[in-house]
């Protein structure tokens, strides 16, 4: 059998690059008296601080896609107290986006689905700052936004753009963080960098045309996958996050996640390439 | 199909007899031939290379699922 590569407690956050502001020598001015009253419930929990709540408040993490998977994503990490937004969706909100894309409301059909979701951000959390990109992102702007952000999460209802990160994280050496879903079929992954990926997955395959389109959408468990990549991208902004690969698997006969490690495959062209060329570097 | 040529195994979290050679390819073939499914063997993602060279265990717990691409 294969073997997997395990990382020891505490190497994942060595593999997460220093937070952006860090990178140019940036201190961080403590929390004001409104942000700690604000973030008050979240600062009594018996492992949080003033530290960590400064770490979220000066990091900065990229969505994209800003749809049923995006929208509660991106309210609970601004809830938490991240600080820096990056919102990217090229599509309009529609009326059949309404029922689980929860950032949106009837005033927004037509509008970008990220301006739409930075504004009712804005309005719910004071201290979060929203970045547009209201385009659906190209390879050469990935390569130019990856190395920007603390983390990247991919929301997104399309193979390609999947295919596209996986590729380009592999080839970063970035971890990253996403999910997917159709019907009542969904799972979440955390991917660092040669220790498997969605091409391993087998996620390069011909897949069902239409997706939500047309096999429909459970917002139960939209909203379940979002709290997943929450909590996962909370630990890895706080460098606490597993340090192998993880696939949360929903089944839905019984309602339940099943939790799995990825099992690296050398000859993989994705994560078995970039892995010998990381090798090939030392 | 005697007792000694089946395996028990976990399919799906649903006990289920199987030949005590077959391979995760055989047992994909069977279960989901020609359509889009990833394989995680005894909770490690199995990579699709690496099925037709695994033969299933006794008490071996298979989740066998589609592939989706939506949000």
């Amino acid at each position: 059998m294969p073997i997997i590569d395990k990382m020891a407690p505490g190497q994942a956050a060595a593999m997460m690059t220093a937070p952006h502001w860090s990178q140019h020598g940036l201190t961080p001015q403590p929390l004001s008296d409104h942000e700690f009253l604000y973030f008050s419930r979240q600062l009594l929990l018996p492992d949080w601080s003033e530290a960590r709540q400064l770490r979220l408040k000066h990091s900065r993490v990229l969505i994209i896609g800003i749809g049923g998977l995006g929208c509660p994503t991106a309210s609970y990490l601004a809830a938490a107290g991240v600080g820096e937004l990056w919102l990217a969706d090229g599509d309009q909100v529609e009326l059949s986006n309404l029922p689980r894309q929860i950032l949106f409301q009837q005033s927004d059909l037509g509008q970008n689905k990220a301006q739409a979701a930075a504004r009712r951000l804005q309005q719910q959390n004071p201290f979060v700052h929203c970045k547009t990109l209201p385009q659906q992102l190209a390879e050469s702007e990935l390569r130019t936004l990856l190395p920007k952000v603390d983390l990247v999460i991919d929301c997104t209802d399309n193979q390609h753009s999947k295919l596209l990160l996986n590729k380009l994280c592999q080839q970063m050496h970035q971890s990253w963080i996403g999910a997917t879903a159709t019907a009542y079929q969904g799972y979440s992954w955390l991917l660092h960098p040669g220790q498997g990926c969605l091409h391993c997955l087998g996620q390069d395959v011909p897949l069902a045309i239409g997706g939500c389109l047309t096999q429909g959408a459970y917002a139960p468990l939209l909203a379940q996958l979002a709290s997943q990549l929450v909590s996962t991208a909370l630990d890895l902004l706080l460098q606490q996050a597993p340090g192998q690969n993880q696939l949360q698997l929903y089944q839905h006969a019984q309602r339940q996640f099943i939790r799995c490690t990825f099992t690296a495959d050398p000859l993989c062209p994705i994560c078995g390439v970039s892995k010998q060329e990381a090798k090939d570097v030392r | 199909m005697s007792v000694e040529s089946t395996i028990a195994i976990f399919l799906n979290t649903v006990e289920t007899l199987l030949p005590a050679d077959m391979t995760v390819a055989a047992l994909v073939q069977a279960e989901a031939a020609d359509q889009p499914v990833a394989v995680a063997l005894n909770q490690q993602v199995l990579p699709k290379r690496l099925w037709a060279s695994t033969k299933l265990q006794r008490q071996d717990q298979v989740l066998l699922f589609q592939l989706v691409a939506g949000g």
